[in-house]
């Protein structure tokens, strides 16, 4: 079999947005907890392993801007786990890029595109010190 | 060749078990490392395939665990790895990884040909 272009992934779209919904509900449920106790290791890890599970699927997909913003829920995540504090402003940054990141899943399910990311990202950068740009 | 597929995401269990299946491979699926350390304690796969990021076990502790089995011994494990955190690759390969493939990437191929060679060797 030859490299896989977008048509021979097309047949993996439903699946792929099934488990990206999931995905998103995991990662808002688990930022929900950490909001109210920081602390909580459980809800970290489930926070950043579904993140980047969403990044790996959406790159796969060709859904860059997603993958992008999963990657930088991803990089948070990694950075709170290593003990970098989540202050109220990164807090609410990444509330509004999870929330973004929901709306741009719902649009490129139903119309085929996704929504401008840029500046939910921009703020995230900037609160979390992280990139949402693949380094390699 | 029976594989062992390691993935706690639903997409990338179907996606990499129905290519794998539709080359000849015969691939067994579990969503977690316990899932996969339950397996390998009854069965015997002729190569795992393993994400490293996953919740509760992820894939470096089912490694360590994988070294002190010696039924298992020879069983070669390829890392399936989104390429964001170089040094997790390194470290698997520290803890018996023999190869990793990029599950993100649309280069099917490669990792098709890796299961083929090893699929030979294991034949000779």
């Amino acid at each position: 079999m030859n490299n896989m272009d977008q048509s021979a992934l097309s047949e993996y779209k439903d699946l792929y947005f099934e488990t990206a919904h999931e995905n998103l509900k995991t990662i808002a449920d688990n930022l929900a907890v950490l909001r109210a106790d920081p602390h909580n290791t459980r809800a970290l890890e489930l926070f950043f392993t579904t993140a980047h599970s969403l990044k790996g699927k959406s790159k796969l997909m060709g859904y860059v801007p997603v993958a992008d913003a999963a990657r930088l829920l991803e990089r948070t995540g990694r950075a709170l786990q290593a003990g970098s504090p989540l202050t109220q402003t990164l807090s609410s940054a990444l509330l509004e890029t999870t929330s973004s990141l929901q709306a741009c899943v719902t649009k490129l399910q139903t119309a085929g595109e996704p929504t401008d990311m840029a500046q939910v990202i921009a703020r995230l950068e900037h609160e979390s010190g992280q990139k949402a740009q693949e380094t390699l | 060749m029976n594989i062992l597929l390691v993935d706690d995401d639903s997409f990338f269990r179907k996606f990499y078990a129905t290519k794998l299946s539709a080359h000849g491979f015969t691939v067994q699926t579990v969503s977690g490392g316990k899932e996969a350390l339950e397996y390998l304690d009854k069965t015997q796969p002729d190569a795992m395939l393993l994400d490293l990021i996953m919740p509760q076990i992820d894939g470096f502790e089912v490694l360590t665990h994988v070294k002190q089995m010696p039924q298992l011994a020879g069983m070669p494990i390829i890392v399936f790895s989104t390429l964001s955190q170089p040094q997790d690759i390194e470290r698997a390969k520290a803890l018996g990884a023999l190869d990793f493939v990029n599950k993100s990437s649309l280069n099917f191929e490669a990792l098709v040909s890796k299961m083929q060679a090893l699929s030979k060797k294991r034949a000779v």
